[in-house]
This record gives structure tokens, C-alpha cells and sequence, in this order.
């Protein structure tokens, strides 16, 4: 069955072009002759997820096995919600408009909390039953993958198997089991048994948790976590993330889909590498992808030169958690500057010097972008506590190189609210400000730019699972809010803007990065309570997240503001992601003491990445820098 | 120059015109067409389009014009592009024309449309009705001393011919231009409206079957490529 729109419903809604699909790229097949049809979904809007490199790679990839259909859907926007909903019409998916309830599995990327709501919404909206245990033979199987799935347990009772690890990988064999299973016959229960011993795969009904007899010191009401452990034979005890060893042996797609409608970011894009060296102490990402992975020069070329012949765009982006953690960058940057001269290359968190302020400037057709930096503490202390390696010196050098090469805009990148944070540390994010003005200021007239102007943002410190922070307190809701008003007053030079805001999405991120199986209950009332599109400030609904607090009698004592003990059953205790619970202890005890960890290159910290997989950083020859 | 003459319907009609120009941008490099590109900090391809399309209505004729930075013959043009272009775009023939051409937004003064009510639906009555009145008033945003407001205009001036094929199919000739323009969208709002049927709009089809172009209002078709020379 075929959803059908009708003009007039496309007609009155906003962009009728995020629901209609048939884009360039975009991959057509007869669902009636495959296997395994799988449809991945993004629990956000269309303009939002296109810009997602892991759809376009998984789109492709999971396309390229025989017998096997990848669609796509994304939540439609609220006014399309509710003209569908009112025509009684199905979530459905964007290439074959099939209704979701007809899919064999369908795949939700976790890309961060405050899309869970919008996973619930969908279900409903097609008409899948929103709890796992109540779907039947009928329904589709529901799987979930994606950075914030290596903590499953607050979408546990909603999701019945959970892909840990990089896509590339099991998928293929998963299907194949899928396959058999059909060919057989069986149920729901004994292919998720089967699945479950699929590396990579978690099926949380097949895990039983239990809870300490006394509520957890300071909380009234909430037992600590005393065992999660697996409910059935053969189900392991561990599940280890998947991952690829040679990024020069996947595919890439550089056939992507090239969206109608401006995105976000409208641009190719290049995987450069994969993971990162450095280590940061509150990053979640550095952790979870390790090790580093390079592609090789040569691949990336041949990459580039296919994906601008077959997209037409006249932007690329190269894509890594910390571009100059590439050996070879620069060259890398200017051969594709020669073969490209009208491309418009850009890369995130490039360091600033001589070298890459000219190369920059060349990149971006002449153009004077702004410069980033991502201090994220104000002061060296902090900035050692976090791991953090970058110095005020390298700081103040770059933006006099920049300023003297009549760059004039600077941005600077905080987090209020980091372990240790004292308000000298605050204080310290305006003097740094500040000094950078000065900076401008020593350059003689002639020679800068007419006017400088420096913006100081700051985000709240979160702490996230499988870092070495992930046993931290989180800084209360006021604490973070006087933190903010504390910076504002200290900011008084007039050429630095400060922007903030509200720090309660913070306390609710916090809340679901960190959370148990005990917080499918307060997502549910959540969702009950009208709240989805979270992450949209228009959309955002405090009050009603407040009040499905209260509803579920959830303690943020609990969840947000305990500091836990070395002993701690973390929510993802039985996940892996071949970073060692001793390494990130090892980690947070050094942070308290201020001490500096290097990074992969410099030195290997036994992270404990080597007894998952030899490969990338950890097999490389120490000492080859970029 | 190459001008072209090209088709839009299907589901890219709900794609809005900045995402359709942008769309044939893309098209027009990965054919490999030369398409120039104007001098400045912000290069854009020179290409120029006689009279945006609204959403949802279909175009069987639309004319676009790019400019090359070396020759290209059009026909070569023509096939190139078309191996690229999603279904629901299609230059249906193209030709050169010398660069001093005045910009097609300038000479496109008029289109023909073709409206299909729903089925069964009689409009020529209350269009019939609505035409015989001395003004045909509608609301719609425009500036007034350079600021965005509803205003209301007088759209009958803008109406220069009209047919009906059946009672429920209207073939119009209308402003279509740069100085004078009526959306034909909202002249059938304003019909379901007068028939007490609101809840109608959009059920319509909406084809722009040809722009006219021509002084005084002798019209001759400009998306037709058998008067080319």
C-alpha cells in the first residue's frame, strides 16, 4: 500500500519539499523484491538529518546488499503532523511512500537526547506500538544505532535491538539472519534471540536489571543499580562495540543524496578520519570512536573528485573531530585547492598560524571568515583539568597573525559549569576575551582591520557516559545560571559580545545522557505531555518536561547531581566500547589533580582500545606528526 | 546565451524556485556545461528565469536563459543537462541567442494557465458572475512606502482573456511579469470564497500552459520553439 498526499496537504504546509522525496541520488527499488526492507529514520526534521554524514553512508551501503531496501523518513514538522494526523495518514517513507508499519525493521539514529521524544512521536504516528513489549508478528522490528545508543537504557523499553558501533559492519550479516529467519519461520523472540549473538547487538528484554534494597545516598526514593546481567542463555554478558579496521577497504558514498531543499549545511562532505588523538576529558565522541582511523590521501582524492562530479556542488567539507590531527593536512588541502580553485573547501577546528590563516583565506575564495576557537575553559588550570591542549600563548599568537592579515571576527567556545570550576575560572573566559582585543589593538591602525569584534559563547558542561566525567556531579540548574550571570557582569570591553542561554535543556540532557531503564517512564510522560522537537527552542516545552518530572517522581539527587563512587553499575555497565572503565577512573582522578594526559601520537595510555581491535593510531609508529 | 525552453511538474512542483534554480545550478555542473559565473566576492552562475512558478502548479513551458563562458552548441546543451535533471524537470528545446538579448523577466508581460476545478465542479457561473462585477478585490502582501503589508488590489485589469473548455476547466490569460503579476492562486481563493466553498483552494490544478511576450498587448507565444528563427 501506497500513501497517497494529496495537494492540497502538501500545499498548506511549510516546505512541502521535505516530504516528497525522489531527490537526486536518491535510490529506487521495487520493496516487493527484496528480503529486507529497512527504513532509517531520523527523529528530526528533514532540513535537519540530510545533513547526517551516517545516513548518506548507511543509505548506500545498506542498499548495496542484495535483496535488502534502505528507505528513508524524518519527523515531519508539526503543522505537517497535524494535517496528517487529521486525513488519518500514516508515518510513511520518503522513497516509495510505503506506511512504516509495513517495513521489516525500522532504524532510528541517536544523534542526541533531546530527539528521544521525537522517536515515541513517530511510532505513534505510524502506528507502531510504542512500547516494545506490546509489538506483535505484524510489527516491524525496531533497531537503534548511533552515538548516544552506547547508553540504550533510557530508550530501552521502546527499542528491541540496539546496533552498537560503526554501521559498516554487521549489518549485512544481521539481514542475512533476518533472511533465514523469514525463509524458516519463527518469531519476533527467537530472531532476537538470534540477533542478540550478532557482535554488536543488545537486546535489552534479554537483560535483567536490579536495584540496590535502599534508596542511593542523599536521594529519597532511588536505588542505585546493583547488576544488570543477561535473562537467557547464550546472550553475552558484554557487548562489545563493532567497528571498522581499514578505512581504506569501506566504500564512501559519493553518490549522496543531493537534498531540493536548502539544509543546514548544503555541501559535500569527506570523511577524513575517523576518532580522535586527543582525548578530551568531558568529550563523549573522543571516547566512543576511538581509536583513530585515517583514510588514505589517495582515497580522500579519488573521494573528492567523485563526489563533486556526481553532486555539482561547488562546497566541500572535510569532516574529522579535530582537522589537523591529519598527517599531511596541508598538502592534502592544497592539491585539492589546485585540481578545485572554484571549489569552496572548509574544515572544522583548524589551528590558526601563518600557514593555515593563507591557506584558509585560499579555501575560502579570498573570503575572511571568522576564527574559532574552542577554549572551552577559561583558565590554564582548568584547561589541563579537561585535557584540553590548547594555550593561551597559541591562542593570542593566532588571532595577532589573523588580526595582522585584517581578519576581524573571532569567536571563542566555553563550557560554565566543568568539574573543578571555580569563579576565577569564569572570570578568566572575560580576561581572555579581553587580552585577544588587546591584541588588536597592538597592531598599528594602518594595518588591521577597521573594527574588531570578539564573541565569547558558552554552553553548560554536561557529563556523559564513557568519559572519564561520566562520575561527576552535574553543576545545578541555579549554579549554572549564576555561573552565566556571573560572566556576563565580569564582560565590560564593549568589543566582546557575549551570547548565552537558558540552562534547564542542559539539566534535561544531563538527565537522559546518564539515565537508567527508569527513564523510559519520564520520556513517555514527557511525550504524553506534548514535548518533542526538543531540541528547537520554538518547539521546547519546559514546563511540560517539568511536569512529567514530578509525574514519574524522578530525582535529579539521583541522576544529575550525585557524584558517583568508584564502585558505581553505570546504566551501560554491560556495554563496551573497548575503552576501559579503569583507564577513563584513571582519567578522572588525574583530572582532579590537574594532570595533562597526552595525546594517542605522543604516547599510548592503555586505554584499553588495544584488546578490542589493532589498528589505526594504536598499531602507528610513534612520533609521525602532522 | 542558451535559451531554453523547459517543463516542471510532477512532485518538483512542490519544490519553491530558489530550490529549483539552485537544483539546475547543480545539473548544469555535473553536465559539464560551461555556465559563466558573475565577477565578486560572491560568484553566481549567470542564468535568469522569466517568471518564478508558485507551488504546486505545473509549468509545460518555462523559459530560462544561462550564460556560457565558452561555446557550446544548445542542442548539446539540451541533451547534457537533460541526462541530469530529476524527473520533473525536462528542457523540452533550446537555442542560442546573441548575449544582448534584453532579459526575458523584461519582455514576458503574460501567460496562459489552464485551471482544472475538481471534477463536476461548475465554476463558469460564479466566475462569469465574479467578472461581471466592477472590481475584483483581493488581499495580498505588498509594500506600501517601502513597508510589508496586506493591501488590497483590484486584480480584474490583470484578467485580458478567458475561456472555459467545461464548466469546471478555465483557460486564462493573464499579467505575468515583472511589473504587473497576478498569482492565479489567489484568484481562485477568491472564487471558492464568492461560492462559499473556501475549503476547496488548492484542489485546483494549476498548469502555466505558455509566457507571452509582446508591446502593447499584442501578445505572440514566447515558449513556443517553432517561431524561433
Amino acid at each position: 500500500m501506497k500513501v497517497n498526499l494529496p495537494d492540497q496537504l502538501l500545499l498548506s504546509v511549510q516546505k512541502p519539499a521535505r516530504y516528497i522525496g525522489g531527490e537526486v541520488g536518491s535510490i529506487h527499488k521495487d520493496p516487493s523484491f527484496v528480503h529486507t526492507h529497512f527504513c532509517f529514520c531520523f527523529p528530526d526534521v528533514y532540513d535537519v538529518g540530510m545533513c547526517h554524514l551516517g545516513l548518506q553512508i548507511l543509505y548506500h551501503d545498506i542498499n548495496s546488499y542484495d535483496g535488502v531496501y534502505c528507505e528513508r523518513c524524518f519527523a515531519p514538522w508539526p503543522d505537517m503532523e497535524e494535517k496528517m494526523r487529521e486525513a488519518k495518514i500514516p508515518l510513511f517513507s520518503l522513497e516509495t511512500f510505503t506506511p512504516l508499519k509495513e517495513f521489516d525493521f525500522l532504524g532510528f539514529t541517536l544523534q542526541y537526547e533531546m530527539s528521544y521524544t521525537n522517536i515515541l512521536n513517530m511510532l505513534d504516528l505510524a502506528g507502531v506500538p510504542i512500547y516494545s513489549k506490546d509489538r506483535t508478528e505484524e510489527d516491524p522490528l525496531v533497531i537503534a544505532g548511533g552515538p548516544n545508543a552506547y547508553n540504550p537504557e533510557p530508550l530501552a523499553d521502546f527499542i528491541d535491538l540496539y546496533y552498537m558501533g560503526e554501521g559498516e559492519v554487521e549489518y549485512e550479516h544481521l539481514f542475512q539472519l533476518y533472511k533465514e529467519h523469514r525463509e524458516k519461520g519463527g518469531s519476533r523472540r527467537s530472531f532476537l534471540l538470534k540477533a542478540a549473538t550478532v557482535p554488536g547487538m543488545y537486546v535489552p528484554a534479554l537483560y535483567d536489571v536490579t536495584y540496590e534494597d535502599e534508596p542511593a545516598e542523599g536521594c529519597l526514593h532511588t536505588p542505585r543499580i546493583r547488576s544488570i546481567r543477561p535473562n537467557h542463555e547464550g546472550v553475552p554478558e558484554t557487548v562489545t562495540k563493532v567497528l571498522v579496521t581499514d578505512m581504506d577497504a569501506i566504500e564512501y558514498p559519493t553518490h549522496p543524496i543531493i537534498p531540493y531543499l536548502q539544509i543546514v549545511h548544503d555541501r559535500a562532505v569527506m570523511e577524513i578520519f575517523r576518532g580522535c588523538i586527543r582525548g578530551c576529558r568531558f568529550c563523549n565522541a573522543g571516547m566512543i570512536y576511538r581509536p583513530v582511523r585515517m583514510r588514505s590521501k589517495e582515497n580522500i582524492l579519488n573521494w573528492v573528485d567523485e563526489v563533486l562530479k556526481a553532486t555539482g556542488y561547488d562546497e566541500i567539507s572535510l569532516t574529522s573531530l579535530s582537522s589537523n590531527d591529519y598527517p599531511g593536512l596541508y598538502d592534502l588541502l592544497s592539491t585539492i585547492h589546485e585540481r578545485y580553485p572554484h571549489v569552496n573547501v572548509s574544515l572544522p577546528s583548524l589551528r590558526v598560524d601563518a600557514f593555515s590563516l593563507q591557506l584558509m583565506e585560499e579555501l575560502a575564495q579570498g573570503k575572511k571568515s571568522g576564527l574559532t576557537f574552542a577554549a572551552e575553559g577559561g583558565t590554564q588550570r582548568l584547561r589541563d583539568v579537561i585535557n584540553k591542549g590548547i594555550t593561551e600563548e597559541e591562542i593570542l599568537t593566532g588571532v595577532h597573525l589573523a588580526f595582522a592579515g585584517k581578519w576581524d571576527r573571532v569567536k571563542l567556545y566555553f563550557m560554565l559549569g566543568l568539574p573543578t570550576e571555580t569563579l576565577e575560572d569564569v572570570r578568566g573566559i572575560s580576561e581572555l576575551a579581553s587580552k585577544i582585543v588587546h591584541e588588536w589593538y597592538t597592531i598599528p591602525k594602518e594595518e588591521r582591520s577597521r573594527d574588531v569584534a570578539v564573541t565569547v559563547s558558552t554552553s553548560f558542561f554536561v557529563p556523559k557516559p564513557f568519559t572519564p566525567f561520566q562520575w561527576c556531579a552535574q553543576t545545578p540548574y541555579e549554579e549554572y545560571m549564576n555561573k552565566q550571570s556571573y560572566l556576563r557582569d565580569a564582560i565590560k570591553d564593549r568589543k566582546v559580545r557575549y551570547s548565552c542561554h537558558d540552562a534547564f535543556m542542559s539539566t534535561l540532557e544531563g538527565l537522559l545522557a546518564r539515565g537508567d531503564r527508569r527513564i523510559g517512564k519520564l520520556l513517555y510522560a514527557a511525550w504524553k505531555n506534548g514535548c518533542k522537537f526538543d531540541s528547537w527552542t520554538e518547539m521546547y516545552d519546559e514546563a511540560a518536561w517539568k511536569k512529567a518530572i514530578e509525574e514519574t517522581g524522578t530525582e535529579l539527587a539521583y541522576y544529575n547531581y550525585r557524584e558517583r563512587k568508584e564502585d558505581e553499575v553505570f546504566p551501560w555497565e554491560h556495554i563496551s566500547v573497548g575503552v576501559s572503565k579503569e583507564f577513563l577512573y584513571h582519567e578522572y582522578l588525574e583530572a582532579a589533580e590537574g594532570h595533562v594526559t597526552p595525546n594517542c601520537r605522543e604516547k599510548c595510555s592503555n586505554c584499553g582500545m588495544l584488546k578490542v581491535c589493532r589498528t589505526g593510531v594504536c598499531v602507528e609508529k610513534r612520533g609521525e606528526k602532522s | 546565451m542558451i535559451q531554453m525552453i523547459f517543463y516542471k511538474g510532477g512532485l518538483l512542483r512542490f519544490v519553491g524556485h530558489l530550490d529549483m534554480m539552485r537544483t539546475i545550478h547543480r545539473a548544469i555542473r555535473r553536465a559539464d556545461i560551461p555556465i559563466a559565473y558573475s565577477q565578486g566576492f560572491n560568484p553566481h552562475p549567470i542564468m535568469s528565469f522569466a517568471n518564478p512558478l508558485g507551488l504546486g502548479l505545473t509549468g509545460e513551458r518555462e523559459i530560462m536563459e544561462i550564460r556560457l563562458e565558452k561555446e557550446m552548441p544548445a542542442e548539446q546543451c539540451m541533451q547534457q543537462l537533460n541526462r541530469e535533471l530529476p524527473e520533473g524537470l525536462r528542457i523540452l528545446a533550446a537555442q542560442s541567442i546573441p548575449d544582448q538579448t534584453p532579459a526575458i523577466m523584461s519582455l514576458v508581460e503574460a501567460a496562459i494557465y489552464r485551471i482544472e476545478f475538481p471534477e463536476g465542479m461548475d465554476c463558469q457561473t460564479p466566475f462569469l458572475a465574479m467578472m461581471e462585477q466592477p472590481e475584483i478585490l483581493i488581499t495580498k502582501m505588498g509594500k506600501v512606502r517601502g513597508r510589508k503589508q496586506q493591501v488590497e488590489v483590484n486584480i480584474k485589469p490583470w484578467i485580458y482573456a478567458f475561456s472555459f473548455d467545461s464548466p469546471s476547466v478555465l483557460h486564462l490569460q493573464c499579467a505575468c511579469g515583472s511589473v504587473t503579476n497576478l498569482k492565479v492562486e489567489l484568484l481562485t481563493m477568491k472564487l471558492f470564497e464568492t461560492m462559499g466553498r473556501p475549503e476547496c483552494w488548492h484542489q485546483e490544478k494549476i498548469t502555466r500552459e505558455a509566457l507571452l511576450a509582446g508591446p502593447e498587448k499584442n501578445f505572440y507565444n514566447y515558449s513556443d520553439e517553432s517561431l524561433w528563427d
